[in-house]
């Protein structure tokens, strides 16, 4: 890996006109619910001030961004070492470990707060089993700590898969470098691994930090007041202006994380040099640390992804052995296939003009426009649907109800997983080869076509992957904006935990799990590790 | 008269950080080899851009094959141009194999394959077409990209260091066999280096690039026998600038004097710049210099000389004369080898 740091070569002129439209419309349409927001907050008038400067409000921020900084750093601390062990140790099965951590990000929070309620809530599951020794009371998991596990576990591949690849990315001769001026391998992992880490660790936790402050499965189950929560309540009673204010401060939040995230990525520029093979890692020999990492990965992967599905399928059993009818419900899996499928296609289409903008044409303007894509991350599903269906209803009367709008609002919904992907691979293509191929006599569209979208394509189909597996969990925009009788597995999930019928809820909430298993399990176990 | 292949005047163009490119006119006639050289940062790459259309000058016109291609209002993109480049990292396409690389410049028709053949053949690259370009060493990368600069027969060949990231005896291989096929093919060529070796093997003119601005374009022969500019003098070849000064119709310094010349007066800055073959050294007890350095350089020694004054020379002295450390010297300059005089920082009678 080379770093080219000559301002002749990286410099490429004013951006293409078409470019800077496509990007500049697309982000518009990622703030069309930030515009309702404001909409909205702008009807309540003077009294918005006295809503929002309660004392209330206050608890519920501080619960927010507690929740958010406790999940944020667990993660970190988390992902690191595993992402670490992954790839750079001779740990055993190392790449059965690498799928099997990625994988609790296809579990919807809902799923795994339920999970935590039945297996370690009063009357749960490992309560039964310590009662027959006589433990009486297990500690409470309602509120904070339950919560923060729940979301730690679910989102920690946020910030490992970022890291994974990275570590692949980084020059085994920085090593080496560090080794030969006398420094230890722990000396050499703080000093010059984790430096270079810092932009993909940071990458990976504002994903964490958005998804956690914007989460409603989790703590609504785990009876945690955050600022979700209490949007939710807000739009429960009917209040939608009060929803609507507090969910402008979540958007500032928000907006002020991205700020501090575009800090850390520094202004090295990375692109692989063509010349010569990049020499092989070598795997660093765990020795007697074999077996207190294989128990940290292995632990992590019981909490997060093994207990979760021995309860499902548990419930599935017991609601079998009870007698249950569980057929599965083919419309729904056509259903959520159809639109995961298409929103995938179309979020990740409208993430390469912006990824293409801000990485070839770096300028204050092309940052804004990527960074505000992001804001569409921060915000609950609710909103987003919500201010669809505002808009939809006056300015879009024929897509309201239709699938159309569906896929529009996971759209602004996750953009952000197709766009970071779709960046780190481009980030990587050196704009050289573009314009060796413009020499050539191409065109630039003919220089996309050939060449820029050929060597993007490990990052689009990881980018699809993320938002297909986002768009199979989404739960509120998928109920509110579903067409009359359009069922998916996220709704089937929730009309039969509502009902109390776990075993209902146990056969979807697993197939869902398989179906975005399978794609996210080949892609990790391919070593097409380029999602971020 | 041969034709003009690329002529740019008044190209200007600058960045925030960096001076880059300031009033550069050249002339390329068809089928001559021209080297851009100047130390890292001079512009030199900056202006390839500039005629490749990868950059817009602020002011100035480029023309290639008699079109102007740049101007106020004029800006042909890149791909128009009919030009070849070679970049340092190559820039070969990673997807496809060599002869995709080769044949990608070329329109498609039935010709296509065989002119892939014939590229491939020239650059001794046969039967290597299947192979992917990771699958390359740096040599065979080099070849693939200026087949595949070379393949649309393109106005001028663009070099942009092509052989910096090549070791020393692969370097020198590829300088011979790029300068035969260039020559062969008839291919009017600017390159950009850094090293004045590379830039006197291949080019049949030189331009010295200093802080954005073109010092002197000539000849190798003339660029090292009669520089223009003291930054000229000092960036070829090794050299020695000595202080003169005047004194009754003479001009002296440490080692000579000469009659003063007209144009010269007490108010400019005199130096004499010498080459190390223009001074010989005898060891005398009396001497006023001391060896300081000595550098085997095969059929010689160049050695470094204190004078009384501080002041430091250079020589070369051919084997077997052989002087240790510190042995004090007597210097003198070789007769009928006056050096170049220069005037504040410019030769007198400068080369047009």
């Amino acid at each position: 890996m080379n770093i080219v740091n000559r301002p002749g070569i990286i410099r490429t002129g004013n951006a293409p006109k078409r470019l800077s439209i496509a990007a500049t419309v697309i982000v518009a349409a990622m703030l069309v619910p930030v515009i309702y927001l404001i909409i909205r907050t702008i009807g309540v008038g003077s009294e918005i001030f006295e809503l929002i400067w309660r004392q209330r409000t206050f608890e519920i921020v501080t619960n927010s961004i507690l929740l958010m900084l406790a999940v944020s750093c667990a993660s970190v601390l988390i992902a690191v070492p595993i992402g670490w062990l992954t790839t750079k140790t001779d740990l055993p099965f190392r790449r059965a470990f690498s799928v099997a951590t990625v994988l609790p990000l296809v579990i919807p929070s809902y799923v795994g707060g339920f999970v935590l309620v039945i297996a370690l809530g009063p009357k749960g599951i490992l309560q039964g089993w310590l009662s027959n020794i006589g433990v009486e009371r297990l500690p409470e998991i309602y509120g904070f700590p339950g919560a923060m596990l729940t979301l730690t576990l679910l989102t920690y591949p946020y910030v490992l898969l970022p890291v994974r690849s990275a570590l692949q990315r980084l020059d085994p001769s920085l090593d080496e470098a560090s080794h030969a001026l006398g420094k230890g391998s722990y000396e050499t992992f703080l000093r010059i691994t984790l430096p270079m880490l810092r932009p993909s660790i940071a990458a990976g936790t504002i994903l964490v930090a958005l998804y956690t402050i914007s989460d409603f499965g989790a703590v609504s189950l785990l009876h945690y007041e955050t600022f979700t929560w209490a949007i939710y309540i807000q739009y429960g009673n009917f209040a939608r202006d009060m929803a609507a204010s507090l969910s402008l401060v979540l958007v500032a939040i928000a907006i002020s994380l991205l700020i501090a995230e575009t800090r850390t990525r520094g202004k090295a520029r990375y692109y692989r040099n063509a010349t010569g093979l990049p020499h092989p890692h070598k795997l660093i020999r765990l020795g007697r640390w074999k077996w207190p990492a294989m128990a940290l990965c292995s632990s992590v992967v019981i909490f997060s992804l093994l207990i979760p599905i021995s309860v499902l399928v548990y419930w599935v059993v017991r609601g079998l052995a009870a007698g249950e009818q569980i057929s599965l419900p083919w419309d729904h899996i056509e259903n959520t296939l159809f639109v995961a499928v298409a929103a995938a296609l179309t979020t990740v289409i409208a993430s390469i003009p912006i990824a293409m903008l801000s990485v070839r044409y770096p300028s204050y303007i092309s940052t804004l426009l990527e960074r505000l894509s992001y804001v569409g991350f921060a915000l609950p599903g609710i909103v987003v649907a919500l201010a669809m269906v505002f808009f939809g209803i006056r300015y879009a009367a024929p897509l309201y109800q239709t699938t159309t709008l569906l896929i529009f609002a996971y759209m602004v919904l996750f953009l952000p997983a197709a766009l970071g992907n779709v960046r780190a691979s481009l980030v990587q293509i050196s704009p050289v080869i573009e314009q060796a191929a413009r020499i050539l006599g191409k065109s630039p569209s003919q220089v996309f076509t050939t060449i820029t979208l050929p060597l993007l394509i490990s990052g689009i189909l990881a980018g699809s992957i993320m938002v297909f597996m986002l768009t199979m969990k989404e739960l509120p925009a998928t109920l509110i904006l579903s067409p009359i009788g359009f069922q998916t597995l996220a709704t089937s999930i929730w009309s039969a935990t509502e009902d109390v019928f776990f075993a209902k809820a146990a056969a979807p909430a697993l197939l869902m799990i398989l179906l975005s298993s399978i794609p996210m399990g080949i892609i990790v176990w391919l070593g097409r590790e380029e999602v971020s | 008269m041969k034709n003009i292949a690329v002529k740019c005047s008044g190209l200007t163009k600058s960045y925030t950080e960096m001076p880059a490119v300031q009033n550069v006119d050249i002339s390329l006639h068809q089928s001559d080899i021209l080297a851009l050289l100047g130390p890292s940062g001079c512009g030199k790459t900056t202006v390839l851009k500039l005629i490749a259309g990868l950059d817009t000058p602020e002011t100035g016109t480029v023309e290639i094959g008699g079109n102007i291609v740049t101007d106020i209002n004029i800006q042909v993109g890149p791909e128009k141009r009919k030009v070849g480049m070679v970049f340092q990292e190559y820039a070969l396409f990673p997807h496809m194999n060599v002869s995709k690389n080769i044949a990608y410049g070329l329109p498609r028709s039935d010709q296509q394959q065989s002119i892939v053949k014939k590229m491939l053949n020239l650059v001794n690259l046969d039967g290597m077409g299947e192979r992917m370009p990771h699958q390359l060493s740096g040599g065979e990368q080099q070849r693939v990209a200026l087949a595949r600069a070379l393949a649309p027969g393109p106005q001028v060949l663009l070099l942009d260091e092509p052989f910096s990231n090549l070791d020393a005896t692969l370097r020198t291989q590829m300088q011979q066999e790029t300068l035969e096929i260039l020559k062969a093919s008839n291919t009017s060529t600017i390159f950009v280096t850094h090293s004045q070796e590379e830039a006197m093997i291949m080019g049949d003119y030189i331009a010295i690039m200093n802080q954005g601005k073109i010092e002197q374009v000539d000849t190798p022969a003339n660029i090292f026998h009669s520089p223009n500019t003291r930054f000229v003098a000092s960036f070829i070849g090794v050299s020695t600038f000595l202080p003169a000064y005047i004194s009754k119709n003479h001009l002296i310094s440490e080692i000579c004097s000469q009659p003063v010349p007209a144009e010269v007066t007490k108010d400019n800055k005199i130096e004499i710049m010498l080459r190390p073959t223009d001074i010989t050294i005898t060891p005398y007890d009396l001497g006023h210099g001391v060896i300081t350095k000595k550098i085997f350089q095969g059929s010689f020694y160049l050695y470094e000389v204190a004078l009384s004054s501080g002041d430091t020379i250079k020589c070369s002295e051919v084997y077997p004369s052989d002087y240790e450390l510190g042995t004090r010297v007597n210097v003198e300059p070789i007769k009928g080898r006056p050096g170049i005089l220069f005037v504040d920082g410019h030769t007198l009678y400068p080369k047009s």
